[in-house]
């Protein structure tokens, strides 16, 4: 018997073009012919199709006001204004890709501190980065203030999705970590790490880690583009080396050793023994592992050390403007957060607590600058050649 | 009806069609329609989203586009080991899944009872843990496995894991519960008076295996075959770990690459993805060709049928022993790796120093994390939830791709596989697009982690359930029509018991992996709604791996005890025997 009237292909080609017409976009980029749109009456600007920035978008933004309202002010006079506003907003939302056992620690000091109540969302950086460019360009206000790496931050501020960076305590932050929507409330130093029980002479300098006392117990993970960015430009502005002798300092010293795949792992591994050293471990999760008696070490360092910078911004149009510009000096002033990263292990951007969170020997680190705009605009580029680099290991 | 007739498929709809009057029949295909529809609207939607993102992305999915994502250096090399591996790893999981569900269901070999449960423990331990456990057994310097084997001499035996055999051998026991659940289902409906027939004629266990069991399940075991080829070419966890260190780089490597760049490159993603799905779709074909004649599979008939044990014979010792092997090496020692783990601060060889510094204290802090009660709440609601709505929704769509004579069943039966190729990450952006633009208010509930869970895992219950319809005659449903009951009624009544060693197993599946699903769900989770996976991702990410063991081996625990009731309710509403 043949089937009446029902074609499994004509239901699923209805539902195919109901699916294609029924995104009611506010946005479309196509193939050449770009198209912009403002959301949420905030300004930012977003294309729908990947995240290429779009050249027009207005930069007014709603929270401006109340910013123009607090200049001038003092941190515990714009503390007391805010807060006074603070109260009659909804509980702040806060995306950040500080850990589960941080996070939940600064929102009860904020609680305690402020008597307002707090909504989290973690991930990681670039889930955040994505979720709120989704969010974004669907003129949904997700977020009041968000925490994630300076990467993504400037992703983000040239979307137009942040408002101008406006604590008074800006002032203590180091220079490296001011940047005109967002500032840095931590940083991540990325160091050479080993074993002691593995490696009795650590290295010398960088290119040292190409030597052959670390061949087959050295260990390069393999998502540090950032690191390898500002080494690399490091190496070619003060070192005076052309781009290919620099690359290759990096393959000489990948050739020595294994590539891995996140910090975490690879410490792990040279806690283990499978591994001896890593060039680019985090100095705060070595700390970690030390109280707990672990064999690594980090200091003396005699490498390039790169700061990974940890950056909150507000909203350009918050939900809850006066939490937000209160959370942003939160997390900035030297009394709140600050302090409590450096009881953590954590290194604050401040620049008077940042010598607290070392031992001896770690508080006189300076680490190189790098230029975060730049690499994040030549970021397929960067990507490319340490592609390279991570290839060169295996072949 | 039995192997080798070759009664035509039933006419459809048999009891579905001619009975009623015209507004039940109306009712009954309006019914079919939202099957279909809704089956399309989960499935499309991510792939409109897919293919729309890559064609936009400004240059158009052309073939220099096509060319582009992958003209990067060592391409040739990477597609070879990724078939290399997804090949040797399907068939690695095919032969211990079928294997062990064989010796589990239809023989009389002694210790088979702690099969069920155990052997599902590798399907449990999150993906990142096992792979971790198996790195600190079988690493050619500090692998525990390796060092013993060496001690006792036995050094010709040691494998390194930072190796293609070490990935392969990883990730097929890590597979190997998926086909051991397929197929278990299979083999439990399988009619032992075939078998019987075979023995009283002489045959020998071997060959009745081979000419009788296996014939007979072939559609589960490509079935089987299929997913995991698939699996295999989109797993990420054991190239991450153990492929990357050994210079083996493979496809999701350039995936996961595509979309962890700036700008995010959509249009690569999208083409791997497409890639990935072509290659499901021309498999779902050979597979649904192999399996043209369904009613050659049909073993459960209008026929006495008991499915009873098969007397292994002298091969019943030898069997038992290499299972007892096996559950001690795949099943104990990761697990055991785990729990020594999760009494530690950070791994250390075992030794004194070792054990003086044991304490249950990742077990308290487990209970420190205050959103652990909400995530374990969420994601018993969710996983439970989504593992009985597609089961049930799948049986209806299985019914229609195998025992209906539908136009188009074909397609709708490879529809329901496409989500097996969707990146995690493209279909958690894909919701959040839909539903911040669509008046249906869901974004940041339960409800679109529930869509992530349906249509992530839509594939695999379907497989579950196409593969145990299958095997079902059309004959009782005839009979059951012929007796006047209504579609609902025979398909209430006969099928899904008939179908509930498949559907069980598929739901057990369905609530393991989505207990773990992590790339979707920690885009759109929101404060209230966390779940248990975003719980084991914080934990990774702050580096507190021997907390996160301890989360495994009580989740290994928990999840065991829910897959033996589950189990024991499956018994009881299924065939018994």
């Amino acid at each position: 018997m043949r089937p009446r009237g029902t074609s499994i292909a004509m239901v699923l080609v209805t539902a195919l073009v109901l699916t294609a017409c029924g995104g009611n976009a506010d946005t479309t980029t196509t193939a050449g012919e770009a198209t912009t749109t403002t959301v949420g009456g905030g300004g930012a600007t977003t294309t729908m199709a990947g995240e290429t920035p779009t050249t027009e978008y207005d930069t007014t933004c709603a929270v401006q006001d109340l910013i123009d309202q607090t200049a001038g002010m003092t941190g515990p006079e714009r503390e007391a204004f805010l807060l006074d506003i603070a109260k009659d907003e909804e509980p702040i939302n806060l995306y950040t890709e500080l850990n589960a056992r941080d996070t939940d620690a600064i929102a009860s000091l904020w609680e305690d501190t402020y008597d307002l109540n707090i909504n989290v969302y973690r991930a990681g950086s670039e889930d955040v980065r994505l979720r709120v460019l989704e969010e974004a360009s669907a003129g949904f206000r997700g977020f009041d203030l968000i925490e994630i790496e300076a990467l993504d931050m400037t992703i983000l501020e040239e979307q137009g999705i942040l408002a101008p960076a406006s604590s008074p305590y800006r002032d203590g932050i180091i220079e490296a970590g001011l940047f005109p929507t967002f500032t840095a409330d931590r940083v991540t130093y990325i160091v050479p790490v080993w074993n002691p029980t593995i490696v009795s002479d650590p290295p010398h300098d960088f290119a040292d880690l190409a030597d052959p006392r670390f061949n087959g117990i050295l260990a390069l993970e393999d998502s540090d583009v950032y690191w390898f960015a500002v080494i690399e430009q490091y190496l070619e502005n003060e070192m005076g080396m052309s781009q290919d002798e620099a690359v290759q300092v990096f393959k000489d010293i990948a050739a020595n050793g294994s590539i891995t795949s996140g910090h975490t792992t690879t410490l792990e591994l040279l806690i283990a023994g499978q591994y001896g050293i890593t060039p680019n471990g985090y100095s705060h999760r070595v700390e970690e592992f030390k109280k707990e008696n672990a064999p690594l070490e980090w200091l003396p360092v005699n490498a390039p050390v790169v700061a990974e910078i940890t950056a909150v911004g507000v909203a350009c149009n918050p939900r809850n403007p006066a939490s937000a510009l209160l959370m942003e000096d939160f997390f900035l002033s030297p009394d709140y957060v600050q302090p409590f990263l450096v009881s953590v292990n954590r290194t604050p951007s401040n620049s008077a607590l940042q010598a607290e969170a070392f031992g001896p020997g770690g508080d006189n680190i300076v680490p190189i600058k790098g230029d975060v705009g730049a690499i994040v605009g030549d970021f397929e580029k960067w990507t490319n050649l340490w592609d390279e680099v991570v290839r060169s290991a295996s072949s | 009806m039995a192997l080798g007739s070759t009664e035509p498929r039933r006419n459809f709809p048999a009891a579905f069609g001619r009975r009623g009057s015209l507004g039940t029949r109306l009712l009954k295909y309006l019914g079919l329609a939202i099957v279909i529809g809704l089956t399309a609207y989960l499935v499309l939607v991510p792939l409109v989203f897919l293919v729309w993102r890559g064609i936009n992305s400004g240059e158009g999915i052309t073939l220099a586009n096509i060319g582009q994502a992958y003209a990067v250096t060592g391409t040739g090399q990477m597609v070879w080991n990724s078939i290399t591996f997804s090949v040797a790893t399907a068939i690695v999981a095919t032969t211990i899944g079928s294997a062990l569900a064989f010796v589990s269901v239809r023989t009389n070999a002694p210790f088979k009872g702690i099969l069920y449960a155990s052997s599902l423990v590798p399907l449990i331990i999150p993906g990142i843990l096992y792979t971790i456990s198996w790195i600190f057994l079988l690493s050619d310097k500090i692998g525990l496995m390796n060092i013993a084997l060496r001690q006792v001499g036995l050094g010709f035996l040691t494998v390194n894991v930072f190796s293609l055999p070490g990935m392969v051998i990883v990730e097929g026991l890590h597979l190997s519960p998926i086909v051991f659940l397929l197929m278990y289902a299979a083999f439990k409906a399988t009619d032992p008076a075939l078998e019987e027939s075979a023995m009283m004629s002489g045959a020998s266990v071997p060959q009745v295996v081979r000419r009788v069991t296996l014939p007979l399940v072939r559609p589960a075991l490509l079935a089987s075959l299929l997913v995991m080829l698939v699996r295999g070419l989109e797993s990420f966890e054991t190239p991450a770990l153990l492929g990357i260190p050994a210079g083996k780089w493979v496809f999701t490597s350039q995936i996961y690459k595509a979309l962890s760049t700036y700008p995010l490159r959509y249009d690569n993603a999208a083409i791997y993805s497409l890639t990935l799905i072509a290659i499901t779709v021309v498999g779902l074909y050979f597979v649904s060709r192999a399996n043209r004649q369904t009613s050659r599979f049909e073993t459960i008939t209008g026929k006495g049928f008991r499915p009873r044990p098969l007397d292994l014979g002298p091969w019943k010792w030898p069997v038992s022993i290499a299972f007892v092997i096996y559950f001690l090496v795949v099943v104990i020692a990761p697990l055991a790796m785990l729990a020594y783990m999760s009494f530690l601060p950070f791994f250390m060889q075992p030794g004194k120093a070792a054990f003086a510094a044991f304490s249950l204290e990742n077990y308290g802090a487990m209970f420190d994390i205050p959103t652990v009660g909400r995530a374990i709440k969420n994601s018993l609601i969710l996983s439970v939830g989504s593992a009985t709505f597609l089961m049930l929704f799948m049986a209806i769509v299985a019914w229609i791709t195998v025992k209906s004579k539908l136009r188009g069943r074909n397609l709708l039966d490879s529809v329901t596989t496409y989500p097996l190729a969707y990146p995690g990450l493209v279909l958690g952006v894909s919701l959040i697009f839909v539903y911040l633009r669509m008046p249906l208010p869901i974004y940041g509930t339960l409800w679109i982690l529930f869509i992530v869970y349906v249509t992530k895992y839509m594939p695999y219950a379907m497989r579950y359930a196409a593969n145990s319809i299958t095997q079902i005659a059309g004959e009782l449903e005839e009979s059951a029509h012929m007796s006047g009951a209504s579609w609902r009624s025979t398909f209430r009544r006969i099928i899904i018991p008939l179908m509930a060693p498949g559907l069980i197993a598929g739901w057990v599946y369905v609530v393991v992996v989505s207990v773990r699903e992590l790339s979707a769900s920690i885009l759109l989770y929101r404060q209230g709604t966390e779940v248990f996976s975003v719980l084991i991702w914080e934990l990774w990410e702050a580096g507190q791996t021997t907390q996160l063991a301890a989360v495994g081996v009580t989740l290994v625990l928990g999840l065991t005890v829910l897959v033996g009731i589950a189990y024991k309710v499956g018994a009881n509403i299924g065939i018994r025997e």
